[in-house]
């Protein structure tokens, strides 16, 4: 391991020293001019001599040419082009400032605004997806709550195991395998409300982007792709509050300068607000209810001088649903993220983050005799250094270092007085992930690009613990052997995994490019998990002695190409991934409370395979796109559907998704979304028998996933207008129709034996196939949204 | 349970008003027919027998058809031996061996070239009922119930030391509730050596004033534990978190790992009982 660090330091100091030539460097960050807030992606190129940067996640570029005048043009989505000149004689920072399309003060010069869309085809990076706030509020919306999670959802390679179910899946990966981030802080549950909406409140993200394939070094911990969420950073200019009253929930956010040009804040905030009705309009037993979710996001930065900047940001959210006495659950996460920007030189950028990550909940029933509190945690802390060397407009350098201390706490049970139970706790798991990397975004010629890397990670669990060896019959729940006890933070299992990560980019011409990937990705902590839809009560556990590191490695390639001078943008891609280890469950797992849970799983691999085919208009009136994936997720699991491969749950042959925005007028803009999916795979029995008088279903090949349930496919209209300013105050309705057509998409179908009826003792010995629908109806709703 | 909990919250929540359920025409294949068993040996003072079937295609409705040309042998760990007598429709009766706690049993079955064989135990560890108390209670809040009824409640010590299984079978007027959502089973393992108290019996599914009430208590296997935990999954697997279907354990064997396979199940219990009247609310039964 030392010797790779010694190679790559070698080989740093090699590529510094060719560059001493008289060169100079421009540098500084591209900002949106209404509110200061920093562009991320922004394009800053000099056209004359084929070069450019763009600016990375705190919005900083760095370009080092030759002394000498040069024009810049400077271009970002949504925004309008700019065109400077500047004359570099000597190392120069230059702040530059965007304004918004639309804006009242257009005055600059508009040079067109295909520079941005040209990333789809120059950039070396493939399988990402990028969503703007400002097209996913103009999508039409369940409930009228715009949700990041349902709208990448309509994106190519983007699944889920039914409509209403936590999280999301991606080319064949399971919930877990997606690493979210939440300005850089891992977020262990992304839902609220079982799976309904999402946990970020639309009003404090800036930018989305998932990256599903050619997954950069610097990246790591999951195996299938990477959500990146970055918060805003709050207007630095004048106070602004916005806000919206929705169907299900309102949303208030403020943002302001805290000292103008140099520091700013945001806080966030949303509840939902079923249960005020319940209490206002409910009957006595529905007053004692409890039901709503609320979330708070804030964030504070301060510019200490040109080169020192710090942000702290924070997250809490929580579900709280309690009925009388009978019985409550709650569950929620809380994040924050202190970052150190440094600009130790014009080429030298850096970022040091402290994270905190924790999720948890708690249920139970509050009094009575059996009374019981049962609460599961995950906490994180991690520290991380990210480095960019500009080197050249050809070159750039990212390493760094991560490490990162999980807590587990499983679960425990408190109890009452007077309660029947008794006390119980899991032991608390502890382990340790760190991680190197370094990786070159590399400008061979003006037709090649490689982005080439290496990630090394290091993983290991730690006492303090009893473990076991397991042993027994493959696919039947395995007895506890060999205990062995460990100390505090005494290490019990360890293991690394070199990632290599390689990308490339070959244009062709001015709009189409080939481009290729490969990445090899490690997941060493998993979700326990033995329903098919994500539950907030799943448990996270390590990679333990017995549970070993999730390996995925994916080849893919594409084509990127751009029509109508980059009006719209299109690519097909192919992908091909294996993973290793991935975990499933014995019938009848007992998963949660169980000290010897880990004798109730089962190993295995996974593959998926699937063409995806993207296009995207960026620009006029009409705007939005069409996505189709066809693809195959599949298993194989000792002791699964006879150990040979079946297909994932969330397998889906074809999906396939319109997007269209229209903006008629300045008061009026309309939307649509249309999405057909195969159904997911399940099991459907095919013969019964009777114990006792009840008809069990049984599946006498033993298989798993034989069937598919009918297609989903679901059509949603959305308006919205824009009432005319008022002085400072603008407002506008958005109004949407979900489901217009009222399609009873299944999302589950199972089998049963006929419900008995009233009085009835003995349910009937006939036998039907159910099928339940959560959003089966057409669901409208009004938001009304202010900002002043 | 917490899988009930979760989709009952759901239920509890507006959006189950845009949610819908609906039996739906489904076209199934038609697996193999297999040996089904449903036997148990308790200590009980009563004819014991063991009933066996096949499986049949999914919907076909009606009673499972009965194998009557089993060779069936039943032997204990006291080294006694039997050959069960059919006694019509499937149904092949025990006639010498008693069911004793702690003894285990051997169920061996030869029918049409193939041998399976069962094993159980009657576990000792009898628990007792203290009282059986009846509640007249309002139940809007539950979706299964009707609204206002008669509820029983369980009171009675846990012996010590972790590992005891129960099922729990509650009789109305002399008929087993035996819906799919009525059967209880219980493990001790978080309520090892306490008094239990107030534990509802009928899953919200309430008595009337002038019903006949039984209650039985019967110690089972681990096995049987897991085989009624996952026959409860299996058969009542609908809402928000559905498991994936998948097939019920079994503990009848083919000795012949490659043979035909059989399903069902063979146990063995302990069995205590209560019984009484429900008069009104309040009653406590003793």
């Amino acid at each position: 391991m030392r010797k790779i660090v010694y190679v790559c330091l070698l080989w740093i100091a090699i590529i510094l020293q060719s560059f001493a030539q008289e060169k100079y460097t421009l540098s500084g960050k591209v900002k949106d001019a209404s509110s200061g807030e920093e562009l991320i992606g922004a394009t800053v190129i000099i056209k004359s001599l084929k070069a450019g940067a763009v600016t990375n996640e705190y919005g900083f570029y760095s370009i080092t040419v030759e002394k000498g005048s040069y024009e810049l043009t400077i271009s970002y989505v949504g925004f309008v082009d700019i065109v400077k000149k500047i004359d570099l004689q000597s190392n120069q920072t230059l702040d530059i400032l965007l304004k918004p399309e639309g804006s009242e003060i257009e005055t600059i010069e508009v040079v067109g605004q295909e520079d941005s869309p040209r990333q789809n085809v120059e950039s070396t990076s493939m399988g990402t997806v990028q969503l703007e706030m400002k097209t996913l509020k103009k999508m039409p919306a369940l409930l009228g709550e715009v949700d990041v999670l349902r709208s990448l959802q309509l994106t190519p390679g983007v699944s889920t195991v039914g409509e209403g179910a936590g999280g999301f899946n991606v080319r064949g990966g399971g919930v877990d395998q997606n690493l979210v981030l939440l300005d850089e802080a891992a977020v262990y549950n992304s839902s609220h409300l079982f799976g309904f909406f999402s946990v970020f409140n639309p009003d404090a993200v800036k930018d989305v982007k998932l990256i599903k394939g050619g997954i950069p070094a610097q990246y790591g911990g999951r195996l299938a792709s990477v959500l990146d969420v970055r918060m805003k950073e709050g207007n630095n200019q004048k106070f602004t509050a916005s806000g919206g009253v929705g169907t299900v929930s309102s949303r208030f956010a403020v943002e302001a300068p805290i000292i103008k040009d140099k520091s700013s804040f945001i806080v966030a905030g949303r509840r939902s607000y079923a249960d005020v009705f319940l209490r206002a309009f409910g009957n006595e037993n529905q007053r004692q209810n409890q039901l709503y979710f609320y979330d708070l996001t804030t964030k504070a930065n301060y510019k200490i001088n040109d080169k020192n900047k710090v942000y702290v940001s924070g997250y809490f959210g929580r579900d709280v649903f309690q009925f009388g006495d009978a019985f409550k659950i709650n569950w929620g996460n809380a994040t924050a993220t202190v970052r150190w920007n440094k600009t130790f030189n014009p080429k030298l950028f850096a970022n040091f983050s402290g994270i905190y990550s924790n999720y948890d909940y708690n249920l139970g029933v509050p009094t009575g005799t059996q009374s019981f509190d049962w609460a599961s945690r995950i906490e994180t802390f991690q520290g991380k250094a990210d480095f960019s060397y500009f080197s050249s407009p050809k070159s750039i350098f990212n390493f760094g270092a991560t490490a990162l201390r999980y807590n587990f706490y499983p679960g425990s049970i408190k109890v009452g007085k007077g309660s029947i139970f008794n006390p119980f706790t899991l032991d608390r798991q502890n382990a340790l992930e760190t991680a190197i990397y370094i990786d070159h975004e590399h400008k061979v010629s003006t037709r090649l690009q490689l982005q080439y890397g290496l990630r090394y990670s290091w993983y290991n669990f730690l006492g303090k613990g009893t473990v076991y060896d397991y042993v027994g019959e493959t696919g039947k729940r395995k007895t506890a052997t060999n205990p062995r006890t460990f100390k505090s933070y005494q290490s019990i299992a360890d293991y690394g995994n070199l990632e290599p990560r390689f990308s490339m980019r070959y244009q062709f011409d001015e709009s189409s490019s080939f481009k290729a990937s490969y990445n090899r990705t490690s997941q060493y902590i998993h979700l326990i998990s033995s329903t098919t839809a994500a539950s907030p009560t799943d448990v996270w556990s390590p990679t333990t002695n017995n549970i070993k590191p999730e390996l995925a490695d994916q080849v893919a390639a594409g084509y990127f190409r751009n029509f109508k001078n980059n009006t719209f943008e299109a690519s097909a891609e192919l992908y091909y991934k294996t993973m290793t280890n991935q975990i499933d469950y014995v019938d009848g797992a007992l998963l949660l409370l169980n000290k010897q849970m880990e004798g109730d799983l089962l190993y295995g691999l996974g593959r998926s395979y699937g063409a995806e085919f993207y296009v995207k208009k960026n620009s006029g009136k009409l705007n939005g796109w069409l996505s189709y994936t066809l693809s195959k997720s599949e298993r194989k699991i000792d002791g699964i559907n006879n150990g040979e491969w079946y297909r994932a749950k969330y397998d889906r042959t074809h999906n396939l998704s319109l997007v269209l925005i229209y903006d008629l007028n300045e008061k009026w803009s309309f939307s649509s979304n249309f999405n057909y999916a195969t159904g997911v795979a399940t099991t459907f029995p095919n013969a019964r028998y009777e114990m006792d008088g009840i008809i069990v279903p049984h599946n006498t090949g033993n298989v798993r996933n034989n069937y598919r349930v009918p297609a989903y496919h679901r059509f949603d209209l959305g308006a919205t207008y824009h009432k005319k300013k008022t002085g400072r105050f603008e407002q506008e309705w958005v109004f949407s129709l979900y489901n217009v057509y009222g399609r009873k998409n299944p999302f589950t179908v199972y089998f049963r034996q006929e419900p008995a009826q009233d009085g009835q003792i003995q349910a009937p010995q006939n036998t039907q196939a159910r099928e339940l629908s959560i959003f089966a109806s057409i669901i409208p709703s009004v938001t009304w949204n202010f900002k002043f | 349970m917490k899988r009930i909990f979760l989709n009952s919250i759901f239920v509890l929540t507006t959006f189950w008003l845009f949610s819908c359920e609906r039996t739906i025409d489904v076209k199934l294949d038609q697996g193999e027919t297999l040996l089904a068993v449903d036997g148990w040996i308790t200590d009980e003072n009563k004819q014991q027998s063991i009933r066996l079937s096949t499986t049949a295609p999914y919907f076909q409705n009606g009673k499972p058809p009965a194998v009557t040309d089993a060779i069936v042998t039943l032997s204990d760990s006291d080294g006694n031996t039997e050959q069960l007598t059919h006694a019509g429709n499937g149904i092949y009766n025990i006639n010498q061996i008693e069911g004793i706690v702690g003894n285990t049993y051997k169920l061996q079955i030869r029918w049409q070239g193939e041998t399976y064989e069962a094993q159980t135990e009657i576990t000792p560890n009898v628990p007792q009922i203290d009282s059986i108390v009846v509640k007249k209670e309002k139940r809007p809040n539950i979706p299964a119930s009707k609204g206002e009824g008669y509820f029983l409640f369980y009171n009675g010590p846990e012996n010590e030391g972790v590992g005891d299984n129960f099922r729990v079978k509650v009789y109305r007027n002399d008929s087993l509730m035996n819906r799919p959502d009525n059967i209880i089973i219980a493990e001790d393992q978080f309520v090892d050596g306490n008094y239990l108290s107030n534990l509802e019996l009928n899953n919200g599914d309430p008595f009337r004033v002038g019903d006949k009430l039984k209650v039985e208590v019967l110690s089972i296997t681990r096995d049987a534990f897991n085989f009624y935990n996952e026959l409860i999954l299996q058969t009542q697997n609908g809402g928000l978190f559905a498991n994936p279907p998948s097939n019920v354990r079994t503990n009848i064997l083919n000795i012949n790992s490659k043979g035909k396979k059989a399903v069902g199940f063979f146990g063995g219990a302990s069995v205590i009982s209560m019984s009484g009247k429900v008069e009104g609310d309040g009653q406590v039964i003793k």
